[in-house]
């Protein structure tokens, strides 16, 4: 009987904390909103008393996983395509589909390389190796990409161009030394103190959609969740603009 | 066909470049392990037994922090090109040959190197001449079992070669390609190339090591 | 300098073995039952196993320099290259080559002609016998180390006798030109009488808890040692004269002549007999008809107290041919007997002991 004691008192903290805290508002973000999301979370525990529990990933990635049947509340992605899979899917409302944010593209150096001189298309053209998020898979790859078929590089750069899981995969593949050259969002860049910024690609369109899960048991917690998102209160904004996020409107 | 042949192509490419480059090293240090009593011969050992028991992507970590920027910069231009792909293979081979070859070295009865040695051979006449012939069934089973977790390599390999088709897409990482973009049909034929490959690669490995177990000596 | 100065301990797993020797006889022999301490013995003679206490020399060199041919219980042959490869190793690691008589002799005792192409691992437990005793003989030549495990084992009693005299003729050879020492590990003590000079017996103490302590006895001659270990005070080597039916008749140096078993032996076979001390009578007067066979006439030499018993030396006189050893019977009779016989040193007294007495320890 003494030995099982410890095991029983073990068994009732466990039953005990599950009773006390709330189930968590389970949200999948894209890979560049790691950052954004742990604050603004933090914001919306402290206002409605629910913790997120958040998963992040190339939105292509996380996308699957809910289409693959992953329990969830919320999906933010870095592009409407992932959001309009899961409508196709009747994953989510059409009218649940919200435009929340922007970001800007930027064109990145390894911190400590040497200053850049040249044009950003011969910065390019001088590439050993690119780094991008994957180039059709994840959103980020798809902005870049789109950017340099507009320059006309991209074809010389295809084959000199390493593929990243997601951008902050890209971002650190340039931080590392690997790449010399990346294109991430520029939030990305901000966070990271292993590259340095040196372009930045005008009007990328690169916008964030979200969307609350058909399936979810909280729906009007996520839609405030996505309010917070979208910037529709003072504070929200101030975090969005101070991670870098471009607010709709503007 | 040419997303099958490109990662296939790279896949064998990088799998036999990283064994020739743990071939030497890897029989070595497996002749070390089984004939030498040393101080600090179970840390030797449990160094090469490492990259076998951690996440490959924590080897894949600590490769990309020798070499990159991050770290002691040994290499960053190395990274996410072929040779960042052979060297991730190569770690992760390593223990596997290393071990494999201690077996086959432990199978040669070291009283008929004590006999070659008083018949007059020296140390390095016995080892070419009695010690290698007698293992040499399980030190190959020990390269092809290496060249089978070459071909496989995944976790290291991401993490510091990354995806550039031609050049360090192996099927592996096409495979994990093809399922990030929902490509399952391309997927699936990729797996299929992948298990045929390592099916055959495993099934040699197991015929050269069954053979091995004929060469004992006249029974006295 | 002498061939042997050995003083060491070696202990390991439940092994203790203490071996002394200081001795500079050629051909060493060591007797004693199946175990591990015979070949580790060995093994710590050809420095492959190193004394935990003590040092070993030979000629005065620490052991494990030096040419060595060694024939090991589990053959050690390398399997992967063919029989006359192996040989050819220790042709070349010899000290100097064989005579090209004794070589063939060598190759001719063992039979080892059809062998010499096939692959080693493809003999069979006596082919490979066969194939490591001339290995060990071709290396150690004639001045190497030669040490032989159990070299006439599970030969058949032909082949036994072939390469025993082969043994012998080369043991010849060797004393000639050079000397290098050789030991035998044999469990057959008659083989080792043959062979040897001098022969350690290896006394083994179990204890309780399955510890062996080993220890080599002192060396002694063969013969003593052969006595002791089969209780025969007497041994006696010679020919057989001739054979009628079951008996045989067999002349002593001196010329007496007595009366053995005569099943199995042909005239003209040396062999070894024994008899043991208890089986002789002594007798102050001839008895007249008795069922011994074998009566013999000689003078009290010596009378040794033994405890039970006294054991006299009877001393049969006689120098016959190159033979100046006088022989001597030893027989035991009890204290009242000396007393009431009168057996006192010089005295003449006749020998009887029956021709079933006399065990026929080796044939050659």
């Amino acid at each position: 009987m003494p030995r099982l004691l410890p095991l029983l008192l073990l068994l009732l903290c466990a039953c005990g904390g599950g009773a006390e805290r709330p189930e968590p508002l389970r949200v999948h973000a894209a890979a560049s909103l790691r950052d954004l999301f742990a604050e603004l979370g933090s914001e919306f525990e402290a206002r409605h008393g629910v913790p997120l529990r958040l998963t992040t990933g190339g939105s292509n990635l996380i996308a699957n996983q809910v289409l693959a049947g992953a329990p969830a509340d919320v999906l933010v992605s870095a592009s409407a395509l992932e959001v309009e899979r899961l409508v196709e899917a009747g994953l989510v409302p059409a009218s649940g589909v919200r435009e929340l944010f922007g970001n800007a593209l930027v064109v990145v150096v390894p911190e400590g390389a040497p200053g850049v001189e040249t044009s950003v298309e011969v910065l390019l053209q001088g590439a050993r190796r690119l780094s991008l998020a994957h180039p059709r898979a994840v959103p980020a790859g798809r902005y870049a990409r789109a950017w340099l078929v507009e320059l006309g590089l991209w074809d010389e750069l295809e084959q000199r161009t390493l593929a990243g899981m997601d951008v902050r995969a890209a971002l650190a593949a340039v931080a590392s030394g690997g790449a010399d050259v990346g294109v991430v969002y520029r939030t990305d860049a901000m966070a990271s103190e292993g590259v340095r910024v040196v372009h930045e690609v005008p009007a990328a369109g690169v916008r964030y959609a979200g969307g609350v899960l058909a399936d979810s048991e909280r729906p009007e917690l996520a839609r405030q969740f996505l309010d917070l998102c979208s910037g529709a209160d003072a504070e929200g904004r101030a975090i969005l603009e101070a991670h870098g996020f471009l607010l709709l409107g503007e | 066909m040419d997303e099958l042949l490109t990662p296939l192509l790279t896949s064998l490419s990088v799998a036999l470049a990283a064994t020739a480059l743990v071939a030497v090293p890897g029989v070595a240090l497996g002749w070390l392990l089984a004939r030498r009593r040393f101080p600090g011969h179970a840390l030797v050992d449990g160094l090469v037994q490492l990259p076998l028991v951690i996440p490959a992507v924590a080897v894949g970590y600590c490769l990309l922090w020798l070499l990159g920027e991050t770290g002691l910069a040994l290499a960053p231009g190395a990274l996410f090109t072929r040779k960042a792909a052979v060297l991730a293979a190569a770690v992760m081979a390593l223990p596997l040959v290393a071990r494999m070859a201690r077996l086959a070295f432990e199978g040669v009865d070291p009283r008929l190197e004590r006999m070659a040695r008083s018949l007059g051979l020296s140390p390095s006449a016995t080892l070419l001449r009695v010690t290698l012939p007698l293992a040499r069934r399980g030190l190959a089973g020990a390269l092809v079992l290496g060249f089978a977790r070459a071909l496989g390599e995944f976790g290291a390999t991401v993490v510091v070669a990354g995806l550039v088709p031609g050049e360090t897409e192996t099927l592996a990482l096409a495979i994990f390609e093809d399922i990030q973009l929902g490509d399952e049909r391309a997927a699936l034929r990729l797996v299929l190339a992948a298990a045929l490959l390592s099916f055959a690669a495993v099934a040699l490995a197991g015929r050269l090591a069954s053979g091995s177990q004929h060469d004992r000596g006249a029974r006295p | 300098m002498s061939r042997f100065e050995l003083d060491l301990a070696f202990a390991r797993g439940d092994l203790d073995l203490t071996w002394q020797l200081s001795s500079d006889c050629a051909w060493l022999g060591l007797f004693g039952a199946s175990g591990r301490g015979k070949t580790t013995a060995l093994e710590l003679l050809l420095g492959w196993l190193r004394p935990d206490r003590g040092s070993a020399l030979l000629g005065g060199v620490p052991v494990g320099a030096g040419p060595v041919g060694y024939a090991p219980q589990d053959l050690l042959l390398l399997p992967h290259w063919t029989v006359a490869q192996n040989l050819d190793a220790a042709r070349e690691a010899a000290p100097e080559p064989l005579p090209p008589a004794l070589e063939a002799a060598l190759l001719a005792a063992l039979e080892l002609e059809p062998l010499l192409a096939r692959q080693a691992s493809a003999l069979s437990g006596g082919e490979g016998r066969r194939v490591a005793l001339a290995r060990a003989v071709l290396a150690a030549a004639g001045t190497g180390l030669l040490v032989l495990d159990e070299p006439l084992a599970s030969l058949d009693r032909g082949r036994r006798q072939l390469v025993l005299g082969f043994l012998l003729d080369l043991a010849d050879w060797r004393r000639t030109s050079g000397g290098g020492p050789a030991v035998v590990v044999s469990h057959s003590a008659i083989d080792l009488m043959v062979l040897c000079d001098e022969v350690q017996v290896l006394e083994t103490e179990v204890a309780p808890g399955g510890a062996r302590t080993s220890r080599f006895l002192a060396p002694g001659a063969p013969a003593e040692v052969l006595a002791e270990e089969g209780g025969y005070d007497n041994l006696l080597v010679g020919t057989v004269e001739r054979v009628f039916g079951d008996a045989a008749s067999f002349v002593l140096p001196g010329g007496a002549e007595i009366t053995i078993p005569g099943r199995d032996l042909e005239a003209g076979d040396r062999v070894v007999l024994g008899l043991r001390g208890d089986d002789v009578l002594v007798a102050t007067e001839d008895p007249g008809a008795v069922s011994a066979r074998n009566v013999l006439e000689g003078r009290v030499a010596t009378a040794t107290q033994r405890g039970a018993y006294v054991a006299l030396g009877i001393d049969l006189g006689g120098e016959a041919g190159g033979d100046a050893r006088r022989l001597v019977i030893e027989t035991h009779v009890t204290e009242g007997a000396l007393r009431d016989l009168d057996l006192e040193l010089g005295r003449s007294v006749l020998l009887l002991f029956k021709t079933r007495s006399i065990a026929i320890l080796a044939r050659r």
